[in-house]
């Protein structure tokens, strides 16, 4: 089953950037329905982690535990997404994702990415330049954050898309790259 | 040859003999010095680099001092932050030790990231790959702050 186009593009812009709808399909295609009910773990902690995550309604939590302690990280709802380095590099997931809401989702495994660059390389690239503004600006937000840690409960919301602020107070954001315009 | 040595970069593992040749055109290699600036923060920016050989420290102004929030071992891109999202250099970086670097000014930078060439999927990968290991190295950082 391949999401409805024109509700892909309304939530995630900028992951379509100006794909025409028939380069946008071969990105639908490899995106998995998952819906998840409230209280529900998408990824833990500690897993292998294989799988981005992209939130179509509904909200998850991501949270980070030590023996004595769990923090929430932020809160994601519709048009967010989360895990998108294991489409990069796979590897062990940061945090776990939870459904603070039941809602739906839609996922993408490292192995379709992989198909998706090889077959419709113009599609993964427009899709990957998203993924990696969205990642300058996580990466932008951590090196302000250090050192700035903040006690709860203010600590445990990131509001921003998919950021670690920590309290930190982003610049306004700047105007991305824009590649594969053509396509 | 620099493409020789781009060869024995993780990033570039995926690149083509020719393909590593095309990317040591748009760059330049050179020795750098044990203390010199590479990176200043707050600067714009105008050249990506590579450590090839040697180690960079990364670091932040923070409370009037200047703390360290990375270390750089050969195989590293650096400088790329500021030239992707057209913002200011976000952290110093400083050679620690004599190494060397290969640097991509800015306007083949913005050249090879926006052309449709082959080339540039592999590089634009290349960036991702980074950018994703800084993003996890910083994570781990504020999660550890964060969980004290």
């Amino acid at each position: 089953m391949s999401i409805d186009a024109n509700r892909f593009r309304t939530l995630f812009p900028r992951l379509c950037g100006t794909l025409t709808d028939a380069a946008l399909a071969p990105l639908l295609e490899c995106l998995r329905p998952r819906p998840f009910a409230e209280g529900e773990q998408l990824c833990r902690q500690g897993a292998h982690a294989a799988r981005a995550i992209f939130i179509l309604r509904g909200e998850v939590e991501l949270r980070v535990s030590a023996p004595d302690v769990t923090i929430t990280l932020g809160v994601l709802d519709a048009g967010r997404w989360t895990n998108t380095i294991p489409l990069i590099e796979p590897g062990q997931a940061e945090f776990d994702v939870w459904g603070r809401t039941a809602g739906s989702a839609v996922e993408m495994t490292y192995g379709d990415f992989l198909a998706l660059r090889r077959d419709h390389p113009g599609t993964a690239r427009v899709f990957l330049g998203g993924v990696i503004s969205d990642l300058s600006l996580r990466l932008r937000a951590s090196e302000l954050a250090v050192g700035k840690k903040s006690t709860p409960p203010t600590h445990s919301v990131m509001r921003r898309a998919t950021g670690w602020l920590g309290g930190a107070v982003l610049p306004p954001e700047p105007e991305p790259m824009v590649i594969g315009e053509d396509i | 040859m620099l493409h020789q040595l781009l060869e024995n970069d993780w990033l570039f593992d995926d690149f083509s003999a020719r393909e590593l040749e095309q990317l040591a055109n748009a760059m330049s290699e050179r020795e750098v010095y044990s203390g010199e600036v590479l990176v200043l923060e707050d600067e714009r920016p105008d050249r990506l680099f590579v450590l090839l050989e040697g180690a960079v420290e990364v670091s932040r102004k923070q409370d009037g001092a200047e703390r360290v929030i990375a270390k750089l071992g050969p195989g590293s891109m650096f400088g790329l932050l500021a030239l992707l999202d057209r913002g200011r250099r976000a952290a110093t970086c400083v050679a620690r030790g004599r190494g060397k670097v290969a640097e991509m000014p800015r306007d083949a930078f913005d050249l090879l990231y926006k052309s449709n060439a082959p080339l540039a999927d592999k590089f634009q990968y290349a960036i991702a790959r980074q950018l994703a290991r800084d993003v996890k190295q910083m994570t781990r950082v504020l999660i550890a702050e964060a969980l004290g």
